[in-house]
């Protein structure tokens, strides 16, 4: 059902293997690039601040906004249904999906309906959720209108009160880090990884649990957010840890570290990219999706990453 | 609760114990925490915060058993 041309930069793709139904309206297009990111956020000082949680009012809107502020802080509730990791949705939007170049939510909000290269075609904000379902939980992410989606939704919209329609708003998204002139490197990022990440993450990433609960997720292995997902980006990562890691020391790492640890972090074995489901190889699943700073499909210690069957618990009805 | 063997349990600590010591990362006084952990929050931490959050481990305990019971009373 995968149609692929190639062109001179990159093979391109006529069919949006996420939405296999999709008409086709733009098949004579066909220059498709699946690793086209939104724009950045807009520089300059984060002012909006979103409502705390005492003003969420006492009614039948309230109640769906605390449900979906749970949802998002423990959303292992949903593990074995719709998440088959060990990640929350706050792991990567730390404080509950409210801080600043955490990717809070309500920057977020607000910018969709947005095109996305990554699947090629207008997406809803269920249907970036969706994604998120898909690649960061290594999930099977809940139909349009159900209720866990209506609930998150009810609180990013209640996060955004105030906040302008359509508009990019500083503190969106993770910040953006140029990459070093000299490149990065997985064994200086090795060495930053056991002085700076292992007390929580662990030496051999899996993070750690209590009394059954996640406090520190897994950043590889099966536990972790899977090939797919735009953590997996060595550019994407090193934004997040620069402006967020260590879990308290926000900016104490030099740009260069950052790109280092994330590039060691990513450069391990993780979940099978589901998008691989619908393609005739490894390579074909690298060259439509991967042509960007991240090590799927590369060699690293003789292995080639993503080069298995291992989707980790997902039993594989995801992937449409 | 604490985790593993870097991080240890906060709840039922005594408010001036907890106090005394983010004072102590503020001030240089402590200084084994891993990585200086404690030593960035501290630092970021007004004299009312460190009250706030002092109290509220001190009192979690108790806030839970409250918590538990309101839930099984449903």
């Amino acid at each position: 059902m995968n149609l692929w041309k190639s062109s001179a930069l990159m093979a391109v793709s006529t069919l949006s293997v996420l939405a296999a139904s999709s008409t086709l309206a733009y098949a004579e297009e066909p220059k498709v690039d699946h690793q086209a990111q939104l724009p950045d956020a807009p520089a300059g000082e984060v002012i909006f601040e979103p409502p705390q949680d005492r003003d969420i009012p006492d009614n039948q809107y309230g109640d769906m906004v605390r449900h979906g502020r749970d949802l998002f802080v423990n959303t292992q509730q949903l593990r074995g249904k719709h998440v088959f990791n060990n990640q929350n949705c706050v792991n990567c939007h730390l404080d509950a999906g409210r801080l600043a170049n955490s990717a809070p939510m309500w920057a977020a909000f607000g910018m969709y309906p947005a095109y996305r290269g990554k699947n090629d075609k207008v997406n809803t904000l269920s249907e970036r959720l969706q994604g998120c379902f898909t690649y960061s939980m290594n999930g099977i992410p809940p139909e349009a209108g159900d209720k866990t989606l209506v609930a998150m939704e009810t609180y990013f919209h209640w996060l955004s009160t105030g906040r302008p329609i359509n508009q990019a708003m500083p503190g969106r998204g993770y910040v953006k880090l140029e990459k070093p002139a000299g490149g990065y490197s997985r064994e200086r990022g090795g060495k930053l990884y056991t002085e700076q990440c292992a007390v929580c993450h662990g030496d051999d990433g899996t993070g750690q649990e209590v009394a059954g609960q996640v406090v520190f997720p897994p950043l590889w292995g099966d536990g972790a957010y899977n090939w797919g997902a735009g953590m997996h980006r060595v550019n994407t990562a090193a934004g997040f840890i620069k402006a967020n890691m260590p879990l308290g020391k926000p900016y104490s790492l030099s740009d260069p570290d950052a790109w280092d640890v994330a590039a060691f972090i990513n450069s391990h074995e993780r979940p099978q990219d589901p998008r691989r489901r619908n393609q005739d190889s490894l390579d074909s699943t690298a060259k439509t999706f991967h042509n960007h700073d991240g090590f799927y499909g590369k060699e690293v210690d003789g292995k080639r990453l993503g080069d298995h069957d291992n989707y980790g618990e997902n039993p594989g009805v995801a992937g449409k | 609760m604490g985790v593993g063997s870097s991080f240890p349990a906060l709840a039922g600590q005594h408010s001036s114990y907890l106090e005394g010591q983010i004072l102590a990362w503020r001030n240089g006084n402590r200084n084994n925490d891993p990585n200086h952990l404690m030593k960035g929050i501290a630092d970021r931490l007004s004299e009312q915060q460190i009250t706030a959050i002092s109290d509220y481990y001190a009192n979690l305990p108790e806030q839970l058993a409250v918590q538990a019971k309101t839930k099984e009373s449903r």
